[in-house]
């Protein structure tokens, strides 16, 4: 395990040498034409640091190109949805629990988080539908927030693993099998399983989401599970040891609190891991604030991690090195929006020296990276939809989003902090 | 919650567009720089300053910058090949008040090429230059290494220009040896020969110029000096 990272670390290293050789040149033929700091920082920002990043994490996940096979389990598990005002999603998510093949028995615990419409009627009609290896519970949380929601269904596991499923999300029909599979003979304290958009054909922006659920964050997802730190068992399909959970007295109510707990079990010196072949079908926001607000939230959940849990208070080598790897996020998002786009900008009015040919090798290196987790995506045999449309759509806008809003989100933060303090 | 993300990303969108326009029009103020102003004393001491080989994208806008300051205007003998990717070169040195003129296309030795391989070299070049600077004419052509002979006289149809002084920075020695070889040897109405494609010419430049202008020496580009000096024997004129 070691070995193959430090391999990917060398060939990213590598990368970087070589880029950062070239950029002394290219830094050279601007040096007077623009402040020498502001230079370098777009430079490592749009093209040094994406690019070891990105070529280290191309590297690790080629040589774990092969996907692991697991035994056959049929533990009893239990699923846990939390459930907000969710009267139109809920019941497929049911239906896809109810449905899946699994060989062990399942343990629905379906919780009301204090919904005004008719989410209680949806849940309540299901329950005549459970039968013998399959049984429906459903509990009611009047306080709001996810975090209370799954707390009060945590006091109600009985089993010794257990699977949070959004209710907005549906799962594969082997997703629970190939999750619980993987759970039980690698003994990781939490496992996350592999999201593809549901909604793809809803709208411009659920369309280009489907490209970063199916390529970027997969490809991060792999690269850190790899190594047994999957920063981010997402609530929205993962599987837990029951006991790990409970011994940390479970979520804290945060506003990233699966990122919060993945941290903290990962702080106890256990594994978090990733399985790709566990697919869950999930419902992305279809406009603009829709996804603008979420992926502020991540955003803002990213640092409430970081900063509950710094990385150099994590046990594990890889853990910390990620970690790491996040708080370079910051910085690299700002280089793209201060950098990247005025430099795209000057380049489209006749100056292209400041975008450089070294971001349009990185560029490439990021597309390779994309078509490579395209093909490993594609080999799992579980269907998605495509379009040639949407992917260019989802190359040319979506960082600029997806930067705006993580920025939105780090400023939330820092600004909430300062009001705790005072 | 809406109008304070719309405020944000106004506001986001306004910081980029701020960045963009302060480094574009750095960028254009030195493509529109007032010309380099010179008035010669024909009484005085002259020399002109040239430099071969370029553009060089990352010497000669430094160097740019340099002459710029000392407000000393100079002559580029530059290579056609070397022109793509450097148009903003060019025009920031056509604007300052520069001369450019042509040293061939790919820098051969022409006194082993045809008639028809010479002529090439200057038309291909000088149609390059008129692609960026509409109105740009050569006036002087410097032949590569210097080398020249009867047919290139002939197939050239411009004055040749040679110089008198070798600064020796093409070796690429220290800057301090350069200073040193042009400051014991320079005469008035000399014609210096720099190449602007190593760091070491322009640091000598920058200790050199003060010097030059401190023993009394005005600079001048190739067309004024041959209006202003009297010796013009490096000049081939047919
Ligand atoms: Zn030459």
């Amino acid at each position: 395990m070691k070995t193959r990272f430090m391999l990917s670390l060398i060939f990213g290293a590598l990368w970087f040498f070589f880029s950062f050789y070239f950029s002394l040149f290219w830094a050279r033929e601007i040096a007077c034409l623009l402040p020498k700091a502001y230079i370098w920082w777009v430079i490592s920002g749009i093209a040094l640091l994406p690019g070891f990043f990105m070529s280290s994490l191309f590297f690790s996940n080629l040589l774990h190109w092969k996907k692991k096979e697991y035994p056959t389990t049929s533990v009893p598990v239990t699923v846990l949805i939390c459930a907000h005002n969710e009267e139109t999603m809920i019941s497929q998510s049911i239906q896809a629990i109810l449905l899946q093949h699994y060989s062990g028995p399942i343990d629905l615990l379906v919780v009301d988080n204090a919904s005004s419409d008719q989410t209680k009627q949806e849940i309540q009609k299901w329950i005549p539908c459970s039968f013998s290896n399959r049984s429906i519970r459903t509990l009611y949380c009047p306080v709001l927030g996810k975090s209370h929601a799954l707390n009060t269904g945590l006091a109600h596991i009985t089993t010794k693993y257990f699977i949070t499923v959004d209710s907005d999300t549906c799962l594969e029909k082997n997703a629970v099998q190939k999750i619980m599979n993987h759970i039980v003979a690698t003994q990781s304290s939490c496992v996350a399983g592999n999201l593809f958009v549901q909604n793809t054909t809803d709208s411009f922006f659920t369309k280009i989401q489907t490209y970063d659920y199916l390529l970027s964050i997969a490809a991060v997802k792999r690269y850190q599970g790899s190594y047994r730190s999957t920063l981010v068992a997402q609530g929205a399909f993962s599987a837990f040891q029951t006991q790990a959970v409970r011994k940390l007295g479970g979520w804290k109510p945060v506003m990233g609190e699966d990122i919060v707990l993945t941290y903290q079990l990962m702080q106890h010196g256990l594994s978090s891991t990733y399985e790709p072949a566990a697919v869950g079908y999930t419902q992305v926001p279809d406009t603009f604030f829709g996804l603008y607000n979420q992926r502020k939230r991540w955003a803002r959940g990213m640092l409430e991690g970081l900063s509950l849990i710094p990385p150099w208070k994590q046990p594990s080598f890889f853990t910390k090195y990620f970690a790491l790897v996040n708080c370079f996020v910051i910085d690299l998002d700002l280089s793209f929006l201060f950098g990247f786009i005025p430099a795209i900008l000057l380049a489209l009015s006749g100056f292209p020296l400041l975008a450089g040919i070294l971001t349009l090798i990185t560029l490439l290196v990021c597309v390779l990276l994309f078509y490579s987790m395209f093909l490993y995506q594609k080999k799992l045999n579980i269907p998605f939809k495509n379009s040639f449309f949407g992917f260019l759509a989802f190359l040319l806008c979506f960082q600029t989003i997806q930067s705006m809003a993580a920025l939105h989100g780090y400023l939330t933060f820092f600004l909430h902090r300062k009001g705790e303090w005072k | 919650m809406k109008y304070r993300n719309i405020g944000f990303i106004l506001f986001i969108s306004l910081s980029c567009l701020l960045i963009y326009l302060i480094l574009l029009f750095s960028l254009q103020a030195r493509l529109h720089r007032t010309p380099i102003q010179s008035e010669i004393d024909p009484q005085q001491p002259m020399i002109a300053i040239t430099f071969d080989d370029g553009p060089n994208a990352s010497y000669t806008l430094p160097l740019l910058d340099l002459l710029y300051k000392e407000q000393v205007p100079a002559t580029f003998f530059v290579v056609g090949e070397a022109i793509s990717g450097n148009e903003n070169i060019l025009r920031e040195m056509a604007a300052s008040g520069h001369e450019i003129e042509i040293h061939s296309f790919s820098h051969p030795d022409l006194t082993t090429l045809a008639p028809q391989q010479i002529r090439e070299e200057l038309w291909k070049t000088e149609e390059r230059l008129q692609t960026i600077l509409p109105d740009y004419h050569a006036r002087y052509f410097r032949p590569p290494y210097g080398k020249y002979n009867q047919q290139v006289q002939q197939t050239i149809p411009l004055p040749l220009v040679l110089w008198t002084l070798d600064s020796g920075d093409w070796d690429h020695p220290q800057a301090s040896s350069i200073y040193d070889q042009v400051i014991q040897q320079v005469q008035n109405q000399d014609i210096l020969i720099f190449h602007d494609d190593n760091p070491e010419t322009i640091k000598t430049l920058k200790k050199l110029i003060p010097e030059l202008k401190k023993e009394g020496f005005q600079f001048v580009t190739i067309s004024s000096f041959l209006e202003h000096a009297s010796s013009a024997s490096v000049l081939l004129i047919k």
